[in-house]
């Protein structure tokens, strides 16, 4: 196994609007398995979007997160 | 491995039952025994699966049944354990190990848990942090087959209309009353698209399955091949269940027979979506014809197709997780038997049992049990 340095850039593979939420979140809210830039595939929330508007094909930047925030996130990227 | 079933069981599936799951249990082995015609003394072994038992729970169920100091075995493979613990005890007649074997699966989660929904693994905390929940992985599996195959919302809720359809002349069901489409998709959203009325109601029940050799006593039929897999880390979410199509594909083989020859199955619904992409892995449908098979009522009892789930599902009988698979077992026994009632498939003689469930994360699921029977 060796290190690899992300991009943070993806693209939505598939995703759900949950509206009986996890411990902490607020629904109703997008979660999404987004394949990222390097071919990997990460979970995670989607934030910065209506829930509905998030759609599989959207692109994505992974976005980290401090203290009492997830880990990271997702964060839609405008597209021409 | 052709082991023949003597007898099977099964108690009222309810939200919230008066009764423990050792006393659920031991009305479904009572039953067993009965409908097998054998003393209770002339099993040589137990294998009992639960998800959210007790340690020893197989022990703490059969005590009060004078079932002592024979093997037990207690199985934990969420909701496959019901099926794990059937294989196990007709692979333990199949060998030769003993003449008759007892198989229960039992679970009374309105006890075991706390209210809400099956809790992803404790020791999962950093994908909870990041908003994942079980239905979670349904929804994203049900966006991801309508964006692959053109899906329709219509499609999912034809499933939960199906299966309490059904579920409507199962006595023990939780759910005895049909839905309409319309009030299927206009209940509260879950996991988008999929609706409270797309969704299993979490249950206490237990059912039980006797195995025995055939000079034994009189088989209702025969548990031809089977198959319990865990799950690989790959795509969780994708449109097609690849821990499903590899467990069916292993099973039939065993079996020595094929999709082609079923006439009903009993398929894990925990999601309407689970039964579309199911009927897909056991090659019953193609990919992507599962929507428009069920719709067309080509699933239906009566519907001239391999019916699905003529017990009413997860969707209508209700979950108690590792009740689940031996109640799929019961309920394909009595379609084989010719005793199913108004829910009879007419001339069945082959089916087949799907379940899979489990949350350690980026499994596909902890595991997939597939059943094939015939008369």
């Amino acid at each position: 196994m060796a290190p690899l340095a992300l991009t943070g850039d993806g693209r939505v593979e598939t995703c759900t609007v949950l509206h009986r939420p996890a411990p902490g979140f607020e629904p109703p809210y997008a979660v999404a398995y987004v394949v990222l830039a390097e071919g990997l595939r990460a979970f995670g929330p989607v934030v910065g979007a209506e829930p509905d508007a998030v759609r599989p094909g959207a692109g994505v930047r992974v976005v980290l997160g401090g203290d009492g925030e997830p880990p990271y996130w997702f964060q839609p990227i405008e597209e021409p | 491995m052709n082991t023949p079933i003597l007898g099977v069981g099964v108690s009222r599936f309810e939200r919230r039952s008066t009764q423990t799951i050792e006393q659920l249990s031991q009305q479904a082995v009572r039953l067993a025994v009965r409908d097998a015609g054998i003393d209770h003394r002339r099993i040589e072994a137990a294998f009992v699966g639960t998800a959210y038992g007790a340690a020893g729970q197989g022990q703490r169920i059969l005590k009060d049944l004078g079932l002592t100091g024979i093997p037990v075995t207690n199985v934990e493979n969420a909701c496959a354990s019901g099926a794990e613990a059937a294989l196990l005890a007709a692979r333990a007649v199949a060998n030769g190990d003993v003449a008759v074997a007892l198989a229960v699966g039992a679970d009374a989660p309105s006890q075991s848990l706390a209210p809400g929904m099956i809790p992803l693994d404790p020791a999962e905390a950093v994908i909870a942090s990041l908003g994942m929940t079980f239905p979670a992985l349904y929804g994203m599996r049900a966006t991801a087959h309508m964006e692959r195959y053109g899906t329709t919302v219509e499609h999912l809720a034809a499933v939960s209309v199906k299966n309490r359809l059904h579920g409507s002349s199962n006595p023990n069901a939780v759910f005895r009353s049909p839905v309409t489409l319309a009030e299927v998709i206009a209940s509260p959203l879950i996991a988008s698209p999929l609706t409270r009325n797309m969704s299993c109601p979490s249950a206490d029940g237990a059912a039980a399955v006797i195995f025995g050799r055939a000079d034994q006593g009189d088989p209702l039929a025969w548990l031809a091949g089977g198959r319990v897999e865990s799950g690989q880390l790959v795509d969780v979410a994708a449109a097609t269940d690849a821990l499903s199509t590899r467990t069916a594909s292993a099973a039939f083989e065993a079996a020595g027979i094929g999709p082609q020859d079923l006439d009903v199955a009993e398929v894990h619904d925990a999601f309407t979506i689970g039964e579309l992409s199911a009927i897909e892995a056991l090659g019953i449908v193609g990919p992507g014809d599962s929507g428009p098979y069920v719709e067309a009522g080509s699933a239906t009892i009566g519907g001239g197709g391999v019916v699905v789930n003529p017990g009413g599902g997860l969707l209508a009988r209700g979950h108690p997780m590792g009740a689940t698979g031996v109640a799929q077992l019961v309920e394909i026994v009595e379609q084989l038997a010719g005793r199913a009632g108004q829910r009879q498939v007419e001339g069945a003689r082959a089916g087949v049992c799907h379940t899979r469930g489990g949350g350690v994360f980026d499994l596909e699921a902890n595991a997939c049990g597939v059943l094939v029977l015939k008369r």
